[in-house]
């Protein structure tokens, strides 16, 4: 039996996913196709015999063979043989969404229009005359709302429907316009009808392509030596022709205006040219101050349940095992790994807090008020939007350069984007800064973040003062209306982040712990004098001048980091807890342990609810991290360290993007550079302010 | 009057988009074409961009853009 497709095809953020998730079942096979950037995700079910394949395609507004996203859809349906076409629609805001609903009717493709949020319509007190609007698509409407399973039940049915009886939408033009385009096309079959086998029909639909400006159809026709004007074209006549289509069902639209009353007035706060930017750098501020809050006292909290029942548990298992075994499990693989973990709830709080701001529309507003400073820069605001994303991870980040139209500001931001802290660099910050700037980390890692953003833009200064290119282009930005953020989204997301990070924990950061471990083993069983201690004692002469040359364990965790950021802490737990510091663990009662167990979740509840601190309760790494630096320059040395990892070259994923959405040309010239680069400036840093620090 | 000339809370109609052809096309897909009507929502200063409201939408233009869209009020 052949498989039908059916592609899920609107805007962006109207809800296709979440109607391919519910009708899937929950028997969604994800797979991800070419271009990653924008992935196209499928779902293969079985309804009733038949099998069929749901497509989720990237949200467009426009069909468009030029613009990345809008391409890759483009070429989607035009090029594989789909069988059903569900356009999913804000019914909230149809005056926008409809225009991509009557440009779809000229795939001829059997088509379903599905009226998303009918919740949030019935909410606005939106008034829609079915009817009407359903005479004037000439498409099936189907209203629903994601929420109500009968509404799944219904669209599915639809659905098969139309598959077996499938009903072909009909462009239709108006009446007064299609005397116009057969008047032109009369003219183009006579200027070109000797000099080509062409018919009248492709003549209509070559002019069709020239009124929509197509850049082939306009290319041929200077082929035969004709210009528009001959022909009498109207000027962009089939899209103002869908204009006007949208505005006669709009006619049977009421009250849609009730829903952008709230944006309205949280705008004119939140894009105050004052009050913005105060409330802007308060949220900011207050976000990453929520996420150490409460991301602190819960990655000690899951690091002390390891000590307390893991590690115990594992030495008494292990204890008739050679030492080497033991070794490797409870040093190697267990100390690694429990580092990692140890910091899940920072990436659950950060990405919970990145969520909200992106979901409730705020994040648009950061770009409003950044664009004019990014401008300085020959950037635009867009390049902002992927520096807020880089600071979630840098891979998105890249992809995400691709809405950037100018190609120039478009490498810019990419080389740009590697300085923004990901999520995995802020455990590192965040370990070091709790050390050795105690009750200053807030501000410590804040200053490592606005750092960050300061090298990037003196770079795109530098850039910008000998790009002899420079080209001003169009920039248009959407705010989009304000919501509430939806907490099964929210979840998803986080969850979504979670699994990645665990993987890449058992899978990643477990390779590079076995490495290390072997190489700071052997040969002789001891750290001190392992292979990896000599190499990097003598490496680390070469990073003396940066000022954490002195400590060649920090040296030795470099490297490591290219695989993933988050190995530099697995590999420092690994070479600076030893044996003995658990000791005094392994020893204890089990009774005593679960005493030890109660206190723990007490100072927790205590710290997150009731701010109040216990004495450090340092956990063996952060102790062992305290003997890395000293002397009364420590302070400095830390942060020169951390400088260099913000700006070293950025992990294997990151890398790889780069590689495939710029070339290796890019990626070699960008790699030399961030090799250079953090050299460089961490060296001016600690040369400059170890003068004061004598 | 090009649309920087705009106060804020202002309904207009496009008279004319003097833009380079793909920006043009671009803008055309959005809701902004000769004979079609925008909401100037808030106009930034020389150096701030402007929101203005297009079919539903709100769209953030900067002033250099502005400049190139000559309008009619309705």
């Amino acid at each position: 039996m052949k498989m039908k497709t059916i592609a899920f095809v609107g805007n962006p953020n109207v809800g296709k996913s979440a109607w391919i998730n519910q009708l899937a079942n929950g028997n969604l096979k994800v797979g991800n196709w070419a271009g990653v950037t924008v992935r196209q995700e499928e779902a293969i079910v079985n309804w009733n015999q038949n099998i069929v394949k749901l497509v989720d395609l990237p949200g467009i507004y426009q069909l468009s063979d030029v613009r990345g996203e809008e391409a890759i859809t483009s070429k989607f349906l035009k090029t594989q043989s789909v069988d059903c076409i569900i356009n999913v629609v804000d019914t909230t805001n149809l005056e926008r969404n409809l225009y991509l609903t009557i440009q779809l009717t000229k795939l001829k493709i059997p088509m379903i229009v599905v009226f998303n949020f009918m919740d949030e319509v019935e909410k606005y007190h939106i008034q829609l005359n079915i009817k009407k609007i359903q005479e004037q698509l000439e498409l099936p409407i189907f209203l629903g709302c994601i929420y109500y399973k009968e509404n799944i039940i219904d669209l599915k049915k639809l659905i098969l429907q139309q598959l077996t009886n499938p009903v072909y939408p009909s462009f239709q033009l108006l009446k007064k316009d299609i005397s116009k385009v057969l008047f032109s096309a009369n003219m183009l079959w006579k200027h070109v009808h000797k000099q080509t086998t062409i018919t009248f029909d492709q003549c209509i639909e070559w002019i069709l392509y020239l009124c929509e400006e197509n850049e082939d159809a306009l290319r041929a026709l200077y082929e035969y030596n004709i210009s528009p004007h001959q022909l009498q074209l109207p000027n962009n006549h089939l899209t103002k022709m869908i204009y006007q289509k949208v505005d006669l069902c709009m006619n049977y639209v009421s009250n849609s205006q009730l829903k952008y009353k709230k944006t309205r007035k949280l705008d004119r706060f939140f894009l105050h040219p004052v009050f913005g930017k105060i409330s802007m750098l308060f949220i900011l501020f207050f976000s990453v101050y929520l996420i150490f809050h409460i991301s602190n006292p819960c990655g000690s909290y899951i690091e002390g349940i390891f000590e307390l029942f893991f590690f115990p548990f594992m030495s008494q298992a292990l204890q008739s095992t050679p030492q080497a075994v033991q070794n490797f499990f409870i040093q190697g693989v267990g100390r690694g790994i429990t580092t990692i973990l140890s910091f899940i709830p920072l990436i659950a709080i950060y990405n919970i807090v990145l969520s909200i701001l992106e979901e409730s529309g705020y994040m648009a507003r950061v770009v409003y008020h950044f664009d004019k400073y990014m401008n300085y820069f020959s950037l635009n605001g867009k390049s902002f939007l992927s520096f807020l994303i880089g600071f979630g991870c840098n891979v998105p980040a890249i992809y995400s350069t691709r809405t950037i139209d100018n190609e120039q500001q478009r490498k810019r931001t990419a080389i740009l984007v590697p300085f923004m802290s990901c999520g995995a660099r802020l455990p590192i910050f965040m370990i070091f800064s709790s050390v050795f700037f105690k009750e200053k980390e807030t501000m410590v890692v804040v200053s490592l973040y606005s750092f960050g953003i300061f090298i990037a833009l003196c770079i795109a200064y530098i850039i910008s003062i000998f790009d002899k290119k420079k080209k001003r282009t169009l920039f248009l930005f959407e705010l989009n209306a304000y919501r509430i953020p939806k907490l099964s989204h929210i979840l998803k997301k986080v969850k979504n982040e979670l699994i990645s990070y665990i993987k890449k924990a058992f899978t990643v950061v477990l390779f590079a712990v076995i490495c290390i471990w072997g190489l700071s083993y052997y040969p002789n069983h001891n750290v001190k004098t392992s292979y990896i201690s000599t190499f990097s004692q003598r490496i680390s002469r070469f990073y003396e001048p940066l000022g954490f040359g002195t400590s060649w364990e920090c040296v030795a965790a470099l490297p490591t980091s290219i695989l993933a950021k988050e190995t530099i802490l697995a590999f420092l737990s690994q070479i600076l807890i030893d044996d003995s510091n658990s000791s005094n663990i392994t020893t204890l009662s089990l009774h005593n342990r679960v005493q030890e167990f109660k206190n723990l979740t007490e100072n927790v509840i205590q710290e997150l609810f009731f701010f109040h601190k216990e004495e450090e309760g340092n956990s063996y790494l952060k102790i062992k991290i305290q003997t890395l630096f000293i002397d009364r320059q420590k302070n400095l040395r830390v942060y020169c360290y951390l400088i260099y990892i913000l700006l070293m070259v950025p992990c294997i994923m990151v890398l790889q993007a780069v590689w495939k959405e710029f070339g290796w040309k890019f990626f070699i010239k960008m790699t030399i550079f961030m090799f250079f680069l953090p050299y460089v400036v961490s060296f001016f840093i600690y040369q400059i302010f170890s003068i004061w620090i004598l | 009057m090009t649309l920087d000339e705009v106060k804020s809370g202002s309904y207009v109609y496009i008279k004319k988009m003097n833009f380079e052809s793909y920006d043009y096309k671009r803008l055309l897909h959005l809701g902004l074409y000769e004979g079609g009507h925008l909401l100037m929502e808030h106009r930034g200063k020389k150096s701030e961009p402007s929101l203005i409201f297009v079919r539903g939408t709100f769209y953030m233009l900067r002033y250099d853009d502005l400049q190139k869209i000559e309008v009619e009020f309705i």
